[in-house]
């Protein structure tokens, strides 16, 4: 139990803002962090330490995303997927420098939303490069795909960011 | 949490606002946690095993499988057997004579005891 609660000092951040990204609802993206961390505590004993623990979480973290996503579309009965549920629960908090002149905050929920809307795959990482700063090797590991899948993913991914926010881009 | 790598060049500055936006877990999510594991211990084995997502769906299939197979040997067990009125219908000539020839279609020399009896 002990390594539990460092589990989720350690990862809960990242698992939470993966959770929350994915899926976009606060309590369903909860769930999957307990269950992730119930499933590490199960599973704990044969954890072999071949690619790091925060890579081990998310992998487990973002399978579980990928699982409710799965069973969401099933439900929804649609080809073209559910809408997108606005209420993830992410808190603003600033990293880095940027221009004053400009409205941070609302340009990040502008990104936010525009990430919302890419398709799973280049959602993922997305949100794993940029918003949990995962290496491309992380990102590798964590998705269990090569390194080409996951650059292919980020560069579909940011030309269609480019084109959604192509207003930033002059 | 963020070890943010350093952007390529190609990367728009504006991407970096993806870190803005971050979540935490729910307060309290240990205890839940806690609680889930131990209300997991008191449930038997078997229901545990029952509930993986793999088991599950290995016993649905081996379901479908048997059901399939049990099927497909029952209708090849009916379709061997052969039917009693076609077994009937191919024993019964349309004269009633069950394939046996009659007295004037046999010569005379193979006839003994017994023909004789039919002769008669």
């Amino acid at each position: 139990m002990a390594a539990l609660e460092q589990l989720l000092e350690r990862f809960g951040g990242a698992m939470a803002t993966l959770a929350r990204s994915m899926l976009r609802d606060a309590t369903e993206a909860q769930d999957v962090v307990e269950e992730s961390l119930m499933r590490a505590h199960e599973a704990g004993p044969g954890f072999r330490g071949e690619r790091g623990v925060r890579t081990w979480m998310l992998r487990i973290t973002a399978n579980l995303c990928r699982d409710r996503l799965r069973r969401r579309r099933f439900t929804a009965g649609s080809l073209d997927g559910p809408t997108p549920i606005e209420d993830p629960g992410l808190r603003f908090e600033p990293v880095g420098e940027w221009d004053e002149r400009m409205d941070r905050q609302a340009m990040a929920a502008r990104l936010d939303a525009a990430i919302a809307r890419l398709p799973e795959e280049q959602r993922e990482v997305t949100v794993m490069r940029h918003r949990l700063g995962l290496s491309h090797e992380e990102m590798c590991a964590t998705l269990g795909v090569p390194l080409g899948t996951v650059k292919s993913r980020l560069a579909r991914a940011l030309t269609t960011l480019r084109q959604e926010l192509s207003d930033w881009e002059r | 949490m963020n070890e943010h790598h350093e952007p390529p060049s190609d990367e728009p500055r504006w991407l970096r606002l993806a870190a803005d936006l971050k979540a935490e877990p729910a307060p309290g999510t240990l205890a839940r946690v806690r609680e889930r594991l131990a209300a997991r211990e008191r449930e038997p084995a078997w229901v545990r095993w029952l509930g993986r997502p793999a088991a599950l769906a290995t016993s649905v299939a081996l379901l479908v499988v048997c059901a399939w197979a049990g099927d497909a040997w029952i209708t090849s067990a009916v379709s061997a057997r052969p039917d009693g009125a076609t077994l009937v219908s191919a024993l019964l000539d349309e004269d009633g004579s069950f394939g046996l020839g009659t007295q004037a279609d046999e010569p005379a020399s193979l006839s003994g005891a017994d023909s004789g009896a039919v002769s008669r």
